[in-house]
């Protein structure tokens, strides 16, 4: 039943992003197309022959706000891929955001579609020129149907605001439930600070 | 940003509050977490966005080994392998990877990339993809193919976040430090608000804190070929 809401949630997202114009999911696996693709990171530590993975990240500040240091849970997520998050990291997501956040079930159910799996979702047959954190799963809705990252991305904010504010209500992908925390939505830091450039390789430089 | 990367900068914290911890014995001290213990698989931040000098490209970044002190170097680790791995049909397992593996000491440091390729293997144990483009130096952008541009070397570390304020709100992602203690219920928040515009901090430019990143720029048909 918990799986079935998670699919009917994630279809309303796709319905956004599809009603938006961007390019749809390619489902065979191998065709040149240009479209929605998943992306994440690993880091794999030698051992003989092969490489045993010790890390993974995708979407940024998902594991660290809603796993605990307690029970092993950022560990166990670390150590899991993308198709195992639904059994892993949703648990931790659901705890989190009807307990700490109190969010409603509802609200609750769209993040865990979101982030469970956790991967980069980016669309690139979409013609827009710049990135934009969720873009995709909010229909642009976030500044670009592209989706991925930028480097200017704020997206502590944009997490927070999904987390602890109204933006799932906004996108009209659950009902308000009324229990935002307004004074938890933004930790009022920006990219001022770093030095990006327009061109290769675009992250600044050593400090 | 992952927990790792928060824990080492709670070291940092440390360090700063006046404890007298240097920072190689708060890294050191992290030992007893293995991937805190490794720099080098500590990742931190991925980005994924249109190439700004090229629409038709698209740029993937990963960053690692942070807290990297100001003025300071790191070496790449050689027996880690770094992977992006792309999911094209949307069931949570890669369908290509590229493969970025270091070789070498120093300033003389290579880097090799494979991809993006099929994987020998899904999931948590790989083996290396055969590598047929050519490899650059470290901190020097190269061309590993005509199409495939590169960049492995020291960067500024990219991330914004108030830390501070975060470890005052939630103590639990701050407990492996000792910066914070356990507390019964690790979900508690135990404050109300972020710090407002002035008193809140960008940590990592605050303090000045480099990481090491791989970038790769490369045509986003490539990504699905």
């Amino acid at each position: 039943m918990k799986r079935q809401i998670q699919i009917l949630a994630l279809g309303s997202l796709v319905a956004v992003s599809m009603v938006s114009g961007c390019g749809g999911s390619n489902n065979s696996g191998s065709s040149a197309n240009l479209g929605r693709i998943g992306v994440w990171a690993t880091t794999s530590v030698r051992s003989g022959s092969s490489f045993a993975q010790q890390d993974r990240l995708s979407n940024p500040v998902v594991n660290e706000v809603f796993a605990t240091f307690a029970n092993d849970r950022h560990r166990i997520n670390n150590l899991a891929q993308p198709n195992e998050d639904v059994n892993n990291l949703a648990n931790d997501i659901q705890g989190f955001m009807t307990g700490v956040a109190g969010r409603s079930q509802a609200i609750t159910d769209v993040v865990k579609a979101v982030f469970a799996q956790d991967v980069m979702v980016v669309d690139l047959g979409s013609s827009a020129q710049t990135a934009a954190y969720l873009g995709v799963q909010t229909g642009g809705a976030t500044g670009s149907t592209f989706g991925g990252r930028a480097l200017t991305d704020d997206v502590v904010d944009t997490s927070l605001g999904v987390v602890f504010g109204g933006t799932v209500p906004a996108l009209g992908l659950a009902p308000d439930d009324g229990n935002q925390i307004p004074t938890l939505t933004s930790d009022n830091v920006g990219p001022g600070g770093k030095q990006f450039t327009n061109t290769f390789p675009y992250l600044g430089a050593p400090r | 940003m992952k927990q790792k990367h928060y824990w080492l900068m709670a070291g940092v914290v440390v360090l700063a509050t006046g404890s007298g911890i240097r920072l190689a014995q708060a890294s050191d001290h992290a030992d007893t977490q293995e991937v805190v213990s490794r720099a080098g698989t500590d990742l931190t931040d991925v980005y994924v966005f249109p190439s700004p000098e090229n629409s038709d490209n698209v740029v993937l970044a990963m960053n690692f080994n942070p807290l990297i002190p100001r003025g300071g170097t790191a070496q790449f680790d050689t027996d880690v392998l770094y992977q992006f791995k792309l999911d094209l049909n949307a069931d949570g397992v890669e369908d290509r990877v590229i493969q970025v593996t270091f070789t070498g000491s120093g300033a003389n440091q290579r880097v090799r990339v494979a991809g993006p390729m099929r994987p020998n293997q899904v999931g948590g144990t790989n083996t290396l993809l055969p590598v047929t483009m050519n490899e650059g130096a470290v901190n020097t952008t190269f061309f590993a193919s005509p199409t495939v541009k590169v960049f492995a070397g020291l960067r500024e570390d990219s991330f914004f976040f108030d830390l501070e304020q975060f470890f005052t709100i939630l103590p639990d992602r701050g407990v492996p430090s000792g910066l914070t203690q356990p507390p019964a219920n690790p979900n508690q928040p135990m404050a109300t608000s972020w710090r407002p515009t002035g008193q809140a901090v960008d940590f990592l430019s605050n303090g000045g804190f480099n990481v090491l990143s791989i970038v790769i720029e490369c045509p986003r048909a490539l990504l699905v070929n």
